[in-house]
């Protein structure tokens, strides 16, 4: 290189800077670890939703059970359009609804009960142990009827293979159990486990009548080389608006697309939160280092060396160690991808193949790039402007300043680019823009109250306690590293604190905040004739409370005499248009009832048909009292008048239904009854039990076991979030490690120098402790504020729920930030003390 | 820890047979061979010597920063190689003061700050008065606030010596004090310093390898290659 002559070549550039990464590579060592595991959250997440979307796609056919699925959910389709069907492919008819499956004295058990034809599966294998016939598994044996169990119902029961269980007037005859449901990814969410019967058993238990909630699936197998899309055209031509729902193999599994998609979206947020703390300790690693470059930068430039030419060394020499961070992260991502994989992939409904695709590690490695650049790319700004009269006085590398426009321009458009890109790959982007807003300005007021505290410190007079002064003279030095502490560590910490008060509040909600009228059972398929018997036997058992109202299964089709686009309605409202709802009639307002708008009917009304609509839901598809809605019950169409708005609480978990029709409208048509029933809790098992012998068709759902399978999935939700935060948190002490490690040197100087002029090993230590401690408080003190504020707006406001504090959870946290605090005091005196004085203090 | 009352003025400083070897990846290096000499109290001693003849060696230990591999160092009666290393500070803390060649500043700390240091240490109350007191009579009392680096090195090394004084320690020991500094701050320096042994009685060992400095001290020990050329 010569003075004046152009700008270095880029080899001169990049054989400089390999030879100062190779020096430089124990400055990097944080600086590569936040960024690999940045890049390894993001490659592993986004893999992994790869895999299982890829999987789910490819084998929609089995999940759904057939390329395409008809659905009804009231009754059976007749003859001719099951032969219409037939027309399009091979069909197989399930049934699907809940019942009580019962021994003698025992506590019956809900079970989900499957009834299939022969031709179940279409695609895919039903796994069954004892290894037979399904044809064989199901069929009638004597008086009872072949019936495969998930071995959950078995164990309930308290039966094996080979006993007998009562369902509805039938025996089953237990003949195996289940161990893989190939199209058990298309069924949602099960209340209970499994019952696989045949269609002629579930027939013969008299369960199965109009009125009862069950599903009607016709499942449908295309020849082969037969094309999907007008197969699907054809199908929906038979039905027109009958009521039915169709989907094919493309969306076999809405609703696991939905958890996934949820997933990866918390996922990713979490991987974002630990990109920002681990951005953080890119920013501060990246500072150190070049500050550590200052006699050599201004050397070089001392030697003619232009402010380009250094720009471009470092700016290389920062891509060669985000490239290192970049594959490290690779490799972890993927590695984490898979363990991930592996322990999901046994909880599936579906079976899934581990995938690697290129755009989730594209996308991890331009993310991984983009943040190299966007934050690295100031520091080695300012770097460049370093002035070569540094070798003669003491001029480090300034936090701040300006820099070169181009650079400048460099680090927005990273920065820019960088926003795309996580709107790119975070799956809801306006909510991913908002947390990212969110995160950013927590971070930036942790920062604020960082650098305040800086110069509180520097202002506070010194303590006469030489311990406490030695302390404060830390924390109040010019270079002590408090905003980057307080936001690596805040962030996380914070995350855990809300992570602690949401578990608190949705726990108590579910649980301890259920309302004190909650009912004890819901009950379904009430018969009308047993409603009398019903009643004498609950009467007998002396329950607290009984409420019945009757149900019947229809939809709603238009609106003002037009069908609307379901997809384009507020999704407030959006609901009671989506397939079938429960129905039900009533002379007098239903209990609690609050009229926001418009009258309700005379007891004795016979008038033209009337509706009472839940009102957020009729404002919500624009509705209002003297409007006509029509509804479809059993292939009947009605149009009814609007004449009321209520006001529901459905928090209460009394029965409620959104549409309550006047009992004129639905005369005739055929009805059951829906119940709630409330029990002190140590009477449910024995009414339970007592109510599964005398009423084998009424389905018993217990709200407590309930309210258990949600509160375990709450909590597996809650693991995986908390997991995120942990991976935050690990970031986050990796940083504060960095910037410990990165002031160390002059802190070991004057740990020295105190040493020399007579500190002892106690005063040093006690003075490491007051320091740690106090910033250890600090922040603890700042996560615990930022961590309710954000859980208490995010259920006040957004869950709309009720606030319960997690102080158990939140208090562990504390404690968590003072041991890691008295932990970093402990292993930087150590380190400190074992320096030798005159070694540091460079004493020959 | 106690301080032995029982020397004599003669063997203020007794250093007996003393060795340093230090091991470095060639073999061990001789630093110091059985150096033995003693300093009487008050008395104002210069360790002359080339560079590498371990003069700043022998300093350490008198310091007690470092131990000797053979031999003992005593002073004011009391043995150091009965003292841990926390009653070494200790004692560093109530009877001596340091200066550095490289005046050893804390860069965080203002100069009142720097010099009250050894008094806060010791927990007294009146340690910034009288920072500030030492400060001004080494002439620097309008640069309390100022940090290190705001400071010329002069300044600075005068900084240091109040550092080293503020406490009244009986012993001064100071390493090439003015090797960092020019000419004619050098003498400035060094005026300082003797005014304060002779004001206060301090005893003063300095190391230099300054003909000039070294013959304002009342006695000179030349040393080379370990060991004292001349008898102590």
């Amino acid at each position: 290189m010569t003075a004046g002559a152009g700008a270095m070549s880029l080899a001169t550039t990049a054989r400089w800077a390999l030879r100062e990464a190779k020096g430089g590579l124990r400055h990097f060592r944080i600086f590569i670890v936040c960024l690999a595991i940045g890049v390894g959250v993001i490659a592993a997440v986004l893999t992994l939703n790869h895999s299982l979307t890829r999987s789910l796609e490819e084998e929609g056919q089995v999940i759904l059970g057939g390329d395409i699925a008809v659905e009804m959910r009231h009754v059976a389709l007749g003859p001719s359009d099951v032969s219409a069907l037939e027309g399009v492919g091979q069909v197989s008819a399930i049934v699907q609804m809940r019942a009580m499956a019962r021994v003698p004295d025992k506590e019956p058990a809900l079970a989900e009960v499957k009834a299939v034809d022969d031709a179940y599966p279409l695609y895919g294998r039903l796994a069954i142990t004892p290894d037979q016939p399904l044809e064989d598994a199901l069929a009638a044996q004597g008086d009872a009827w072949g019936g495969l169990a998930d071995p959950t119902l078995l164990a309930r029961l308290g039966i094996g293979v080979g006993d007998r269980l009562t369902l509805g007037s039938i025996q089953v005859l237990i003949t195996g159990t289940i161990e893989t449901e190939p199209d058990l990814a298309s069924d949602g969410f099960l209340l209970g486990p499994r019952l696989l019967i045949s269609r002629a058993a579930l027939t013969a238990s008299g369960l199965a009548i109009p009125g009862s909630l069950m599903e009607n699936q016709y499942r449908i197998k295309l020849p082969p080389g037969a094309d999907l899309v007008s197969a699907v055209d054809k199908v929906s031509a038979v039905f027109g608006d009958k009521g039915v729902e169709i989907s094919d193999r493309r969306q076999g599994a809405p609703g696991i697309e939905r958890f996934l998609d949820r997933t990866t979206f918390f996922l990713t947020l979490g991987g974002l939160i630990s990109l920002i703390v681990g951005g953080v300790g890119i920013a501060t690693a990246t500072y150190f280092y070049l500050e550590s470059r200052t006699e050599t930068i201004a050397t070089l430039k001392s030697l003619g060396a232009r402010q380009g030419d250094i720009a471009r060394l470092y700016l290389l020499v920062l891509l060669v160690m985000g490239t290192l961070g970049i594959l490290v992260g690779l490799a972890v991502g993927l590695a984490g991808a898979y363990a991930g994989f592996s322990m999901l992939g046994g909880e599936l409904p579906f079976r899934a193949r581990f995938l690697l695709g290129w755009t989730p590690l594209l996308y991890a490695v331009l993310v991984g790039y983009l943040v190299v650049l966007g934050l690295g790319i100031l520091p080695v700004g300012r770097a460049a402007r370093i002035s070569p009269a540094a070798l003669f006085r003491q001029v480090g590398l300034s936090a701040r300043g300006r820099v070169q426009s181009g650079i400048g321009v460099v680090a927005g458009l990273s920065g820019l680019a960088l926003l795309c890109l996580v709107m790119l790959i975070a799956p809801r982007p306006v909510f991913a823009l908002y947390f990212l807003a969110g995160t950013a300005a927590v971070g930036a007021l942790l920062w604020g109250i960082g650098t305040l505290m800086a110069g509180t410190f520097r202002r506070l007079p010194r303590p006469h306690a030489p311990r406490l002064a030695l302390a404060l003279g830390n924390l109040a030095r010019p270079g002590h590293t408090i905003q980057i502490i307080m936001v690596s560590l805040g962030l996380g910490m914070s995350l855990l604190v809300a992570m602690a008060h949401l578990r608190a509040s949705l726990g108590d909600e579910l649980q301890g905040a259920v309302p004190e009228n909650a009912p004890s059972f819901f009950l379904t398929d009430i018969r009308r004739e047993d409603m009398p018997r019903l009643e004498a036997l609950l009467d007998e058992a002396h329950v607290e409370d009984f409420n019945s109202m009757p149900m019947i299964r229809g939809r709603v089709t238009h609106l003002n005499g037009v069908e609307p686009e379901i997809d384009e309605l507020d999704p407030d409202g959006r609901w009671i248009m989506r397939g079938d709802r429960g129905f039900t009639f009533a002379a007098e307002p239903p209990r609690d009832t609050h009229i926001v708008e418009g009258e309700w009917w005379p007891a004795d009304y016979d008038g033209p048909p009337l509706v009472s609509i839940e009102a957020e839901a009729g404002y919500a598809l624009g509705l209002k009292p003297g409007d006509k809605i029509t509804i479809n019950v059993l292939g009947r169409p009605i149009e009814v008048t609007v004449a009321n708005f209520r006001k529901v609480d459905w928090s209460t978990m009394a029965i409620n239904f959104a549409l309550v029709f006047s009992p004129n409208t639905l005369a005739g048509a055929p009805y059951q009854y829906l119940a709630t029933v409330r029990v002190p809790p140590a009477a449910e098992p024995a009414l339970a039990t007592k109510m599964g012998g005398a009423f084998p068709n009424i389905t018993i759902i217990r709200v407590s076991a309930v309210l258990a399978e949600v509160s375990a999935l709450l909590g597996k939700v809650m693991s995986v979030i908390s997991a995120a935060a942990g991976v935050t948190i690990l970031c986050g002490l990796l940083v504060v490690a960095g910037a410990t490690a990165a002031g160390f040197r002059q802190r070991l100087k004057e740990t020295a120098i105190l040493r020399a002029i007579g500190a002892t090993s106690r005063d040093i230590q006690w003075a490491f402790l007051a320091e740690f401690l106090a910033l250890g408080a600090v922040v603890a003190v700042l996560a615990l504020a930022a961590g309710t504020l954000g859980a208490w707006f995010i259920v006040t406001f957004w869950l709309e729920g009720t606030w319960s504090v997690g102080w158990h959870l939140a208090g562990w946290v504390l404690v968590g930030v003072i041991a890691t605090a008295i932990a970093f005091a402990m292993v930087s005196y150590r380190h400190a003390m074992r320096q030798p004085v005159t070694a540091v203090l460079r004493i020959p | 820890m106690t301080v032995a009352d029982d020397y004599t003025v003669a063997d203020y400083i007794a250093v007996d047979g003393v060795s340093l070897t230090l091991s470095s990846r060639a073999g061990p290096v001789n630093i110091l061979r059985d150096v033995t000499l003693t300093i009487r109290e008050g008395e104002s001693v210069a360790l002359l010597g080339p560079s590498g003849s371990g003069k700043s060696s022998l300093l350490s230990l008198v310091a007690g920063l470092e131990r000797p591999t053979n031999g003992s160092v005593t002073i004011g009666g009391t043995r150091f190689g009965d003292l841990s290393e926390d009653e070494l500070a200790l004692y560093r803390r109530a009877r001596m003061g340091i200066v550095f060649q490289s005046f050893h500043l804390i860069p965080t700390m203002t100069a009142i700050e720097n010099v009250a240091l050894p008094l806060e240490l010791a927990g007294d109350p009146a340690a910034r008065q009288k920072a500030l007191a030492e400060l001004d009579l080494v002439g620097l009392k309008a640069r309390a606030e100022h940090y290190p680096a705001q400071l010329s090195g002069g300044e600075q090394q005068r900084v240091a010596i109040a550092r080293a004084v503020v406490h009244a320690p009986p012993l001064l020991l100071a390493d090439e004090p003015t090797g960092n500094l020019d000419g004619t701050t050098g003498h400035g320096i060094i005026d300082t310093l003797f005014s304060l042994h002779a004001e206060r009685r301090m005893t003063l060992l300095l190391v230099t390898h300054d003909m000039a400095l070294a013959e304002r001290c009342q006695r000179v020990i030349r040393m080379r290659d370990g060991r004292l050329q001349e008898a102590a």
